[in-house]
């Protein structure tokens, strides 16, 4: 009996020292990328807790560029990315995209002269509107009404108003990338015979190494999956998830994912959409979910966008108040749809790829 | 000196960090300067509650050491000074909380003291009524928001301590610091149990403490620590995901799945909690009663309760029903004294319609039982078990749901009214809870309990509690990310 306990405190004891060992050793090892674009980028150091890949990617994207600023002696008038959060994107995102062009030529040579020179306006013709007038959601964005300049899209708060919309049959062929949001679009209003990679969670940091599983294919990575299959359109909807990290880290990300998918799908239209907005009770939680913070974001998602092959479509403009915020009602958490919600998304979606010309159907 | 004070500052503050134990003050990372109260996005840890961190390496262990060093009438001292301090922690030291235990626990050993002279009926009714008076003002006035933690239940504790005064059973407690240490011991001072005071006081003025006790109170507190958080904390984020969809929109599959884990969910939450307080209390040399005798074995719902939350069925039998006259007059009687009980039992788990219909519909369950369902019932042990586990199941809908109209929507959805659904969402979470599941509906069953008692003497038990508390400290420390809990999208 006494030999019992003797163990007992042995064991106790040794896992006691084995926690010191490890707890030391690892000081380091998880941060948490909170402040915007400031220099605060790590906050916690939880104990025991190596399992966030996360957290760990974007804090090693952030490091990178911290890096290359470093080696770098500023290139091309680039210099104001410690300035805080910068209102006008292209010059903050032009010194990320100078990784894109790498890989970015052998496909289509319009798209290769597009990064050095990308200007908002761009997407102007590329916005299908749902009825045949001029988008009218795009343009209150770039100049606010009033010389004020808004930083988000006023939506209509759920009001949508079909125009000509295309067949469900459209997205037979089509590939869903993103986060839990599209994971709510696959079990709630699924289309077609589209593909859905997603899954709670995935970042721009993790989609290239996560694998998931859909139920027209096995579990695997998105790179495996797209060199198993061809299919005519990709519809990207990734950024809930890096709000709280560092703009130029994520810009960096998207630019790498795009050239992933460009150079395994060069045939498929892209098309990428706004991270929608959260509610103001989510904002309270975390200030990076604010209107103004997202919006910032879907700026450089759409200055990916060259309305040859890639394109942008702001799910805001359906959802979103008059103030940029997802209102009550359509959500419990402030951040995702009540599940009846979203074939009301699809329906939208419909018409806002309606005169996306894909290549063989036209 | 300074990193002292940041540190008992974090400690303090509410929205404090969570910190590795053997990094408490992570000073400069990356140049930046960290102080415990720096804003973190997983940083909204619970009170000190035992499945927290800070009570298992801080607390604990401390207190422990304290306390084994005393002997005799310092151990009580050291009893009382730590459960106040934990209901410091626990209560965010707000004056409230605290001042409501001092001056409760005061008045009780006032009138202990009162009652041990003039024990008679009539002097225990006003004391009486200033306790359930304090609570009702607490729930009904205050709308249940600043009901002091854990009030319900040391309420009831002195409540039950006079009344065995006035019975004769005990005599009342002379010393005030021994008094504190009994009523207010930091094992049940939360949620219970509420203990048999005869016992407590014999308890209270002997402890035994050995190692015997602590061993066995140590795998307790470690299995009960494995039920809240390797399977309750993780069973309860399916309901949350279902509220997330909004219930009205989920199929009839999704929902039946989430109702079924948010019950495992209860079950497992209190029936760990309550592990844990039997643990303790025999690592501190206290005998307590367990809460739960394997409630979802019972064979009807009248069992049920007194299965479920068994302490608190035993006082409301023993200071309620009893004291009213219990079943020995007629049936007319009988089910009015069954009415009060089952009002009361729906007053003190909440207010709302929600928690008052509950309680109805499990009097209406039990009266008809009484009266006729029982011989039906008697027939078949089959249909014994079914009956109980579905009429259950169903009457936690309304606790579940939160309000009436939400109640109505999930029972809409539970029977498929306005059709089924497209169980894309079904199909998408079972894979994902299967293995949680099926642990949860096996441990709902007297199966474990009966392994257990069988393995408990064998030496290699001591290392596979060991294993469980290792994977208990995993999952407290990654729950922050768990993709059930909505940190992520």
């Amino acid at each position: 009996m006494k030999f019992r306990y003797i163990g007992l405190g042995v064991s106790i004891g040794a896992s006691l020292a084995a926690l010191v060992a490890v707890g030391s050793y690892q000081k380091e090892t998880i941060l948490r990328p909170l402040d915007l674009d400031g220099g605060v980028e790590t906050v916690a150091v939880p104990f025991l807790l190596a399992t966030d890949g996360d957290l760990k990617l974007q804090v090693e994207a952030a490091r990178e560029i911290r890096a290359e600023e470093a080696r770098v002696p500023v290139p091309q008038t680039f210099s104001p990315e410690e300035s805080g959060p910068a209102e006008t994107n292209p010059p903050e995102t032009n010194p990320i995209e100078t990784a894109p062009p790498v890989t970015e030529p052998p496909e289509t040579s319009p798209a290769e002269t597009e990064p050095p020179e990308t200007t908002p306006p761009e997407t102007v013709p590329t916005e299908p509107a749902p009825t045949e007038t001029t988008p009218p959601e795009t343009a209150p964005a770039d100049s606010g009404p009033g010389g004020e300049e808004l930083p988000f899209t006023p939506g209509t708060a759920g009001v949508f108003e079909p125009g000509p919309m295309v067949d469900e049959s459209w997205f037979d062929n089509a590939l869903f990338i993103g986060d839990s949001r599209t994971d709510g679009l696959r079990l709630f209003s699924r289309v077609g015979k589209a593909d859905y990679f997603c899954s709670t969670g995935l970042s721009v940091y993790k989609v290239l190494k996560t694998e998931c599983s859909d139920k027209n294919f096995a579990s695997q990575k998105l790179e495996s999956l797209l060199d198993s299959r061809t299919y005519g359109k990709i519809l990207i909807c990734l950024g809930i998830n890096e709000c709280g990290g560092r703009l130029d880290a994520y810009v960096r990300a998207y630019g790498q994912l795009l050239d992933t998918v460009r150079a395994k799908q060069p045939d498929a239209v892209i098309i990428l959409q706004a991270i929608m907005t959260c509610s103001p009770k989510k904002e309270a939680q975390n200030a990076c979910f604010s209107p103004a913070n997202i919006y910032q974001r879907n700026e450089a998602i759409r200055t990916f966008a060259d309305g040859q092959t890639v394109f942008y479509i702001d799910v805001n403009t359906l959802f979103a108040g008059e103030d940029g915020y997802l209102p009550d009602g359509f959500s419990s958490d402030g951040c995702h749809l009540y599940a009846k919600y979203y074939p009301l998304w699809v329906d939208w979606m419909r018409c806002q790829v309606y005169d996306i010309p894909v290549k063989g159907q036209e | 000196m300074r990193k002292l004070k940041i540190f008992c500052k974090g400690l303090f503050s509410s929205g404090r960090l969570w910190y590795n134990p053997f990094i408490p003050f992570s000073t400069e990372i990356d140049g930046v300067n960290l102080t415990p109260d720096t804003p973190c996005a997983f940083a909204k840890l619970d009170r000190m509650q035992f499945h927290s961190i800070e009570f298992i390496f801080y607390f604990l262990p401390a207190f422990l050491a304290v306390y084994y060093v005393l002997r005799g009438a310092a151990r009580q001292t050291v009893l009382a000074a730590g459960s106040l301090l934990f209901y410091g922690f626990a209560a965010g030291w707000r004056l409230l909380p605290m001042g409501s235990l001092l001056a409760a626990v005061s008045l009780g050993y006032l009138g202990g003291l009162l009652l041990g002279r003039w024990p008679k009926r009539w002097a225990l009714l006003p004391l009486c009524a200033v306790f359930a008076g304090g609570l009702v003002f607490f729930k009904l006035y205050l709308g249940g928001v600043l009901l002091p933690v854990g009030m319900s239940f040391y309420v009831f504790q002195l409540i039950a301590y006079l009344a065995d005064i006035v019975r004769g059973r005990i005599s009342p407690e002379k010393d005030p610091l021994r008094f504190l240490a009994e009523t207010s011991m930091f094992p049940r001072l939360l949620s219970g149990p509420i203990a048999d005071s005869a016992e407590l006081q014999r308890d209270c003025r002997a402890p035994r403490v050995g190692l015997f006790t602590f061993h066995m109170g140590l795998q307790e507190f470690v299995l009960g620590l494995a039920l809240k958080v390797i399977l309750a904390n993780r069973l309860g984020g399916l309901w949350a995901q279902g509220a997330v969809y909004g219930f009205e929109a989920v199929s009839t599959p999704f929902m039946w799945l989430a109702l079924v884990t948010w019950c495992m969910r209860l079950y497992f939450d209190f029936y760990g909690y309550s592990l844990m307080a039997v643990g303790l209390g025999h690592m501190l040399g206290y005998n307590l009663p367990m809460n739960f005798l394997e409630p979802y074995s019972a064979k009807s719902v009248s069992e049920f309760f007194r299965r479920w939350h068994a302490t608190l069925g035993r006082w409301f039998r023993d200071y309620l029903y009893i004291p009213l006259g219990g079943s020995r007059q007629n049936t007319a009687r009988t089910i009015l004294n069954l009415a009060v009980v089952w009002a009361v039992t729906g007053f003190w788990h909440g207010v709302g319609g929600g928690y008052l219909l509950w309680a109805g519909v499990l009097f209406l369950l039990i009266v008809n039982e009484r009266l006729w369902l029982r011989r039906l019932l008697d027939k078949s042990r089959v249909l014994c078990h079914v009956y109980v586990v579905a009429v259950i199941l169903l009457s936690w809908v309304p606790f579940a749901a939160g309000s009436v109209q939400e109640t109505l929507v999930v029972f809409r959805r539970l029977f498929g009214v306005g059709g089924v659904g497209a169980m894309e969402d079904f199909r998408h979470w079972i894979p994902m809870t299967a293995r949680l599941f099926a642990l949860g509906l096996f441990f709902a069953t007297p199966v474990p309990k009966l392994l257990w008692r069988r393995l408990q003497k064998k030496a290699w038990a001591d290392l596979g509690i060991l294993a469980l508390f290792w994977a208990c400290l995993y999952f407290i420390a990654t729950s922050a990310q768990d993709p059930f809990i909505y940190f992520q999208f």
